[in-house]
Order: structure tokens, then sequence, then C-alpha cells
């Protein structure tokens, strides 16, 4: 390979990533919402727990007690959120819609450059999330060890490689399948939260599900997200998890790819 | 240029399969602008999805300036051009941001002279306003552009002139006319049988997913035995009362419409018309319309 075709090559993503982002600035009220929809989502758990504290009378529940909610809740939101915006954002439907696909598949290029793009686009939504959320993390809890605080963003950027990795596989799927596609986006990010104790404690869990909640590598990342703003207590240390999330992180975007592309040539999709 | 041989394409819904193509064999000239007519589900857009290395077809072989598309179709892309009606574009970019992105994934050199030389010879103005806002025969006219961006040597234009007004769809059709000037060949398909007339040098015409006729639009007419009419308008409306039982009579009780099977017919008409004594005002053979030549094809 040349060095023209590595200049080639990077052209050709940065007009995909180009292209992307000023969509996604083009629209500014859907970025607007992808901020404000998880805080609304969240003041209900804020009012639940408000409620439990003040309401009933409860001094904690484990870890989670009157004086760090607040923050405990922030925290979570603001990994969901990763977690939550790398769903679904490198979804073709609207190219196909549009039949923009066509144009894209018609080029010479590799076509999972396509997704080079939506990564970047989901990327940029992603920091506007993110720092709305620990702006307001930092403004309720100033005193944050940095070396945590780095971990845990560290914890958090594994996160969001490992799920975009994962929508990239759905999004192949979706060309295939809609309808199984669907449902994947539907229930997959619910059961990931689910197990992913974002807004309870481990300790609610039944013993039994205990082991889906640790291969989750959500329930890793917030806890270590969490650590660097609360110094939280975690269960299997620092290491243990960052490396189950660097793996994965790791193994992930190359499984996608190869899956996105095994999908393009056992279904033979040159369009649609 | 483009040699199709024996293509043909079936689609699995469900577990049932729907024919879309059925053995087509044609050859498209260096050139040469082709038209494809069908009814709707007639395999057009299937076609021009294969040829356009879209779609992978069940059977047959497809062959662009020698290249077999089915076996290299990466070695054709970047010759191909191809326009969905006002689709494949961004609406919520710009046309020109639509078009940078466009050149960019062709790897198109000097992109902006090539971008302001399309916009001068599409006379577009409003290459700097965000696509949404653009008229359809604005955006009609930019997503031309963005089919010949990568200066293609073959054009598909899929209904290039649907929905727009009268006189952008002459600019649509002028512009087309100076594409094939410059070398383009261009596959059309439409719906607007005065359009294939007057853009196509030879029309194909696909009736549920085979080639029923093929030929200049001229020779496609010629090819409806007793479709010619001969309107004769005599002075007098009694006169053809004998010509009744035979002839085809119109609203104007002066007027009658004589099928034309051939040559012979015709001299014998006109030769019993004169010897009847009746005093005719006006006589013209009408050719069929191109709408009747495909409604022949195609019932």
């Amino acid at each position: 390979m040349t060095l023209q075709h590595i200049k080639n090559k990077i052209k050709t993503i940065q007009a995909y990533v180009v292209k992307d982002i000023k969509l996604t600035f083009r629209f500014r009220m859907s970025l607007v919402n992808k901020f404000f929809a998880p805080i609304l989502t969240m003041l209900s758990f804020m009012v639940t727990y408000s409620a439990i504290f003040f309401g009933a009378g409860t001094e904690d529940l484990g870890f989670v007690d009157s004086s760090n909610y607040v923050v405990y809740l922030l925290t979570g939101f603001l990994a969901y959120s990763v977690f939550r915006l790398a769903w679904g954002i490198t979804s073709l439907r609207g190219e196909v819609s549009s039949l923009t696909l066509y144009g894209m598949l018609m080029a010479p290029g590799s076509r999972v450059y396509i997704l080079a793009g939506k990564a970047v686009r989901a990327l940029a939504e992603i920091f506007i999330s993110a720092g709305g959320f620990a702006a307001m993390i930092i403004f309720l809890n100033p005193a944050i060890d940095a070396k945590n605080l780095i971990i845990g963003l560290g914890a958090i950027i594994l996160l969001f490689i490992i799920f975009i990795s994962l929508d990239f596989m759905v999004t192949a799927i979706d060309l295939v399948n809609p309808g199984i596609a669907g449902v994947i986006t539907s229930y997959v990010p619910k059961g990931f939260l689910l197990i992913g104790c974002v807004y309870f404690p481990v300790d609610v869990i039944p013993e039994i599900f205990r082991p889906l909640v640790y291969i989750n590598p959500l329930y890793h990342a917030v806890n270590l997200f969490r650590s660097g703003f609360m110094a939280a207590d975690l269960q299997f240390g620092v290491m243990m998890p960052m490396i189950y999330l660097l793996v994965l992180a790791l193994i992930m975007p190359i499984l996608s790819l190869y899956i996105f592309d095994l999908v393009f040539k056992k279904w033979n999709i040159r369009g649609l | 240029m483009i040699d199709i041989r024996h293509l043909s394409h079936t689609y699995k819904l469900r577990g049932i399969k729907a024919i879309a193509l059925h053995d087509i064999s044609l050859k498209i000239k260096k050139g040469e602008v082709f038209g494809l007519l069908g009814t709707n589900g007639a395999g057009k857009s299937t076609l021009i999805k294969i040829l356009t290395t879209l779609l992978y077809p069940t059977a047959g072989e497809v062959f662009i300036n020698d290249v077999d598309i089915k076996k290299r179709p990466q070695d054709i892309r970047s010759r191909l051009g191809v326009v969905f009606g006002q689709q494949m574009i961004y609406t919520g970019l710009t046309g020109r941001d639509n078009l940078r992105f466009f050149g960019d994934i062709y790897d198109v050199q000097n992109l902006e002279e090539k971008i302001d030389n399309l916009a001068k010879f599409f006379e577009l103005e409003q290459l700097d306003y965000l696509v949404e806002g653009y008229s359809s025969g604005l955006k009609m006219k930019l997503a031309i552009m963005r089919g010949l961006i990568n200066d293609p040597d073959i054009l598909f234009l899929d209904e290039p002139t649907l929905g727009l007004d009268p006189n952008m769809q002459q600019k649509i059709r002028k512009k087309i006319k100076e594409l094939q000037k410059m070398g383009k060949t261009i596959i059309l398909t439409t719906h607007y049988m005065l359009e294939a007339e007057d853009l196509c040098d030879r029309i194909g015409i696909l009736n549920k997913g085979s080639v029923v006729a093929i030929d200049t639009p001229l020779a496609l007419r010629k090819k409806m035995p007793g479709k010619n009419l001969l309107e004769v308008k005599f002075k007098n409306p009694q006169v053809f009362d004998k010509f009744r039982k035979d002839y085809i009579l119109t609203n104007d009780p002066t007027l009658i419409m004589i099928p034309i099977t051939d040559s012979d017919h015709l001299n014998s008409v006109l030769k019993e018309l004169l010897e009847s004594g009746c005093y005719i005002e006006d006589i013209k053979l009408i050719e069929p319309s191109l709408d009747k030549v495909f409604s022949y094809f195609t019932e």
C-alpha cells in the first residue's frame, strides 16, 4: 500500500465524518433533546430516591444515602447516556430511505468507511451530553480525585467503543432484517441497563443473576466512573474491570467490522 | 458498451419467488440514449440496480466496457453515475456539501472546479443553500449533478422529470441532450412517452420482466399492424352512411377514422372513397402515438 493509497483512504473517511458531523449540527434541536431526555428520565428516579430518604425515613441503601444520591444518579445517567447514545446511531435506515446509501455503495471505496462517519457523529453527540452531565456533577461535588476521574473517563470511552461496535452489528442486521434489528434495538439496551445497576446498588439484584451483572461492561464502566466522583468502593478493584473493558474494546470493533463485512458478503448486499 | 446476456433476477419474499427479470438480452451502444419503458413493476428499477452493481443478478451476465460486473464490480463503479429521481441527496446539507461528499468518496480530482463547472452547466445558483429549501426542479438538477460528479461514461436516469412543471421538464431534457452530445451513454426510464420519443435513440419496452420490444421510436410505431388510422373529413355527413359498419365514427358527424393494416389496404380504401362520389374536405394518415405503442406491447 503506497502513501497515496493511505492518503486516499483518509480522505474518504474524512468525507464521511464531515458529512455526518454537518448533518448532526444541522438539526441542533435533536442534540438538545439528547441532553434533556435523560434528565427528564432521571428526575423520576430522583423523586423516588427523595421519597425513600426523606419521606419514608430510610437512612441509606447500602452505598447510596441521602447525601450522595444526586451525584450517584448523575454519574449513572452520564454513563447510561454514553451507552444509550451509542445505540441506533450507526443505523443506515435514513440513508436507505433517501437512497443516499446507493450513492455510497456505488463509490469504489470500502463499505466499512460508511461506519466511520457514524462513529464520529456518535462521539460528538456523546461529548455534548457528557459535557452537560459532567458540569452538573462537578458543580455538586467539586472535590474530585483527578486520578480517579481519568480512570472513570477512560472506562466511559471504552464503554462507548464496546457499544458502538455492538451497534455496527445491529446496523448490518438491520440491512438484512429490519424486524430482528428493531427487536434487538428495543430490548437489548433495556436488558443491559437492568443488569447494569445504573440506578440501584448491585445488592438488590438476586444472587442467582449476579454473574450476568458482572459480565456486563456497563456495570463495570458505571462503577469505575462513579469511583472518580464518589470514591465508590469497587467490588473488583480498578485493575480487573479496566482490563476487562479494554479487552472487550479491542475485540468488539474488529468483530463488528468483520460481521458488518460478512453480512454484506453473505447476503450479497450491493444495494438493497 | 453495455452487453446484457440472458439476465434474470428473482426476488424471494417470505419463501415466495417473484420473477423480476426473465432472460433479458440486449446491447446498448456507446453515446446512445436508451429508453427503458415499462409499466410499474415491469422490472426497470431491478434492471438499473443490476447494471449499476447495486444488485447481484440471479442468472445471466452483464458486461460494461468489457468488464464483467458480476465478477469485478469495483472496476466499473467509478465509470457509472445513477440518478433515482430527486433522491440520493441529503436535504440537511447544502448543494455544495452534497457534491463535495460524493466527489470525495469517488476521489474526484479538482473537485471545487468540477462543482463550479457543473453548477454553471445546470444553471444552479443556489448551490450554497440548504437542499431542503430547493424546489423540485432544483433538487432534480442537483441530483443529476451528483450523478455526474465522477464524470461517468454511463449515466442512469430514473424518472428524471417526474413531478416537474413543463418548463423545468424542458430544461432537464435539454441538458440530457447536451450530455449526450458530450458523449455520455444515457439509460433513461420514464413514464412520459413524449419524453422518451424526444430523447431516446432506441427504446426497450419491458413487460413482466421481459423485453417485449426494442427499436427506435419510429420503428416501434411501424411494428403495430392495423394501428394506423386514416382520418377522413367529409363535407356532407350523409354520404358516408355506407361506411358505418366497417369504420369508426367520431363525435364529429362529418369525420370518420378508418383503421389501415398495410399499404394495399390503404390503396383499396382510397379507391373506394373516390369511387363513392363523396366530397372529401380533408384526409390524413395518423400513426399511432408512442402511448399506443406502449399499451399495445404491455397490455
